[in-house]
């Protein structure tokens, strides 16, 4: 899997909106995920978060690959579920466990919770520009320390993750196999590349920490000034009133209704 | 048999970017083959298929008689040594001893002759001094040659280098390269990717030229470096030298003299023949 950088250019509303409309709409959208239990209305939801992506111009390959990272929490959630939860009509009996339905659409539910989350939290990294994540974050009151070390450490994310893959490279061309054997063996061939990997990682961020002083990152006796500047539209404000009724219709109906709290049933 | 046999070689990568299309090419033992191109023409991903860390998308690639595509990289290692562009990427070891040592002990070959390897490779590269220090945290320089020598160590066929001379003064880069010249001599051949014209005239018996995934000129690093016309069509400059035995060419200067001693002899026979 190769995520080259986190953040695709694109020109679509998505890559257009405010990068506080954004981030606000991946909390809101981030809450609902977290407060419905419902197998269908989960699965409508990831629908929805799968085609916004899509419609941005998110191809399927960097969809799948993001998928894949979840894959074992994916399977290890709906395995796990029904040793907790045993209410509803019995589909199976191993042993002392029970499988009911209700817990098996329970663990589905959480599985695709998981990767709709996962497609929510990554929305605003992939369709947003870091200087126009930085803004974002200082717009919305983070010093703007805090907003640099949190949009550098994004983007170390691939970054670490090219070096990895490059060390992994390098190790195997010393003749490492670094799939053979059992799981043991294996991990231990993966000693070398770990090693090697936070060497090279921690090397560069020494680097960037030198650069970043060099260009008077710190000073606190001049006011700081920006060049880039991000504009909220009258189209995000079209976008952030729709969504925030949306929000409130779907809790209230969520907390007041009861509306799909129950693993199957609607209401 | 060639040591190396590339035929009709493409690769795509998934994002659809045909990065090799159609190369040709054998390499003979012996051969100190220089691989020239562009940012992107396709250096390191050729080079990434003689070691079989890259697949070819269609065409086929030999190694000892032994096709990349159906070979393990662990396997074909033994074969190829590549040293990577950062030697970072190589360095685990705790010391500059145990990393020399770790491939050809990783070949399960005897602690004599593993110490023996690790002993001449220190010596050959000047890294006798610091043999127990971490390799980690040696100066950039040392650190390369720690890389290098650790893949000499195991003695493969074929040893490909990556832009080896990144972070060596001239003293260095001359006496890491004389290493690899001779290491050649015993039979072995070299593939050396780089920018730098000087060593491709320095070092290299043959010179390979590619842009946009194929192969333009493929000769002495003479008559490659001579031909401006396959280096303009890589977007390349001929280095100076040949630019000055171009200009003298009106005069009877040959233009494949972009050697300092090549070009030096030649200058003194047409000075001493137009006397």
């Amino acid at each position: 899997m190769n995520f080259g950088d986190l953040y695709l250019p694109g020109d679509s509303w998505l890559h257009r909106a405010d990068p506080r409309l954004k981030m606000g709409l991946a909390l809101a959208a981030a809450t609902l995920l977290l407060s419905y239990n419902n197998l269908f209305i989960m699965a409508l939801s990831l629908t929805a978060v799968v085609a916004v992506l899509r419609g941005a111009g998110v191809p399927w390959a960097r969809l799948r690959a993001i998928a894949r990272l979840m894959v074992p929490v994916v399977i290890v959630i709906p395995l796990l579920w029904p040793i907790f939860y045993q209410s509803g009509p019995t589909i199976l009996v191993v042993w002392k466990l029970r499988l009911t339905a209700w817990a098996l659409a329970q663990g589905v539910t959480a599985a695709l919770r998981i990767v709709a989350l996962g497609y929510v939290s990554i929305a605003v990294l992939l369709t947003t520009d870091i200087r126009a994540l930085l803004r974002g974050l200082v717009q919305v009151g983070l010093p703007f320390e805090a907003a640099l070390t949190v949009t550098i450490a994004l983007s170390y994310i691939p970054r670490i993750q090219r070096t990895y893959e490059q060390v992994t490279e390098a190790q195997m061309a010393r003749g490492f196999d670094v799939n053979a054997g059992n799981l043991v063996v294996r991990a231990r061939a993966r000693v070398p590349i770990l090693v090697a990997s936070l060497v090279s990682t921690f090397r560069s961020a020494d680097t960037m920490a030198r650069a970043l002083e060099c260009r008077g990152f710190g000073r606190t006796d001049v006011a700081r000034t920006s060049y880039f500047r991000i504009h909220w539209r009258p189209s995000d404000t079209a976008v952030a009133v729709g969504a925030g009724l949306f929000f409130l219709i779907a809790l209230s109906a969520r907390v007041v209704l009861g509306f799909g709290s129950h693993p199957l049933l609607l209401l | 048999m060639p040591l190396i046999e590339v035929t009709d070689l493409h690769h795509s990568f998934p994002d659809g970017w045909d990065a090799l299309d159609g190369v040709n090419f054998a390499v003979e033992a012996g051969e100190y083959v220089a691989l020239i191109g562009p940012n992107g023409s396709g250096k390191t991903t050729l080079a990434k298929h003689l070691n079989g860390l890259l697949k070819p998308t269609s065409g086929r690639v030999l190694v000892a008689g032994m096709d990349t595509a159906h070979g393990s990289v662990a396997a074909l290692a033994r074969r190829v040594g590549y040293v990577f562009q950062n030697p970072d990427h190589q360095i685990f070891c705790t010391t500059v001893e145990e990393e020399i040592s770790f491939a050809p002990r990783a070949q399960g070959l005897p602690p004599e002759i593993v110490g023996n390897r690790a002993q001449e490779e220190m010596r050959a590269f000047g890294l006798v001094e610091v043999a127990a220090r971490p390799p980690a945290i040696l100066s950039p320089g040392l650190r390369r040659k720690v890389a290098i020598a650790s893949v000499l160590a195991a003695q493969p066929d074929l040893l490909v280098l990556d832009e080896p001379s990144v972070g060596l003064d001239a003293h260095e880069q001359e006496d890491v390269l004389a290493r690899v010249s001779d290491y050649r001599h015993d039979g072995r051949s070299v593939v050396l990717i780089t920018h730098d014209m000087a060593l491709v005239t320095r070092w290299a018996t043959r010179c390979l030229l590619l842009s946009e995934g194929r192969i333009l000129a493929d000769g002495t690093p003479g008559a490659v470096l001579g031909d401006s016309s396959a280096l303009a069509r890589a977007g390349m400059r001929p280095p100076a030298l040949a630019r000055l035995a171009q200009a003298l060419a009106p005069l009877g200067m040959p233009t494949d003299a972009v050697q300092v001693e090549a070009f030096g002899r030649a200058y003194l026979e047409l000075v001493e023949g137009r006397s």
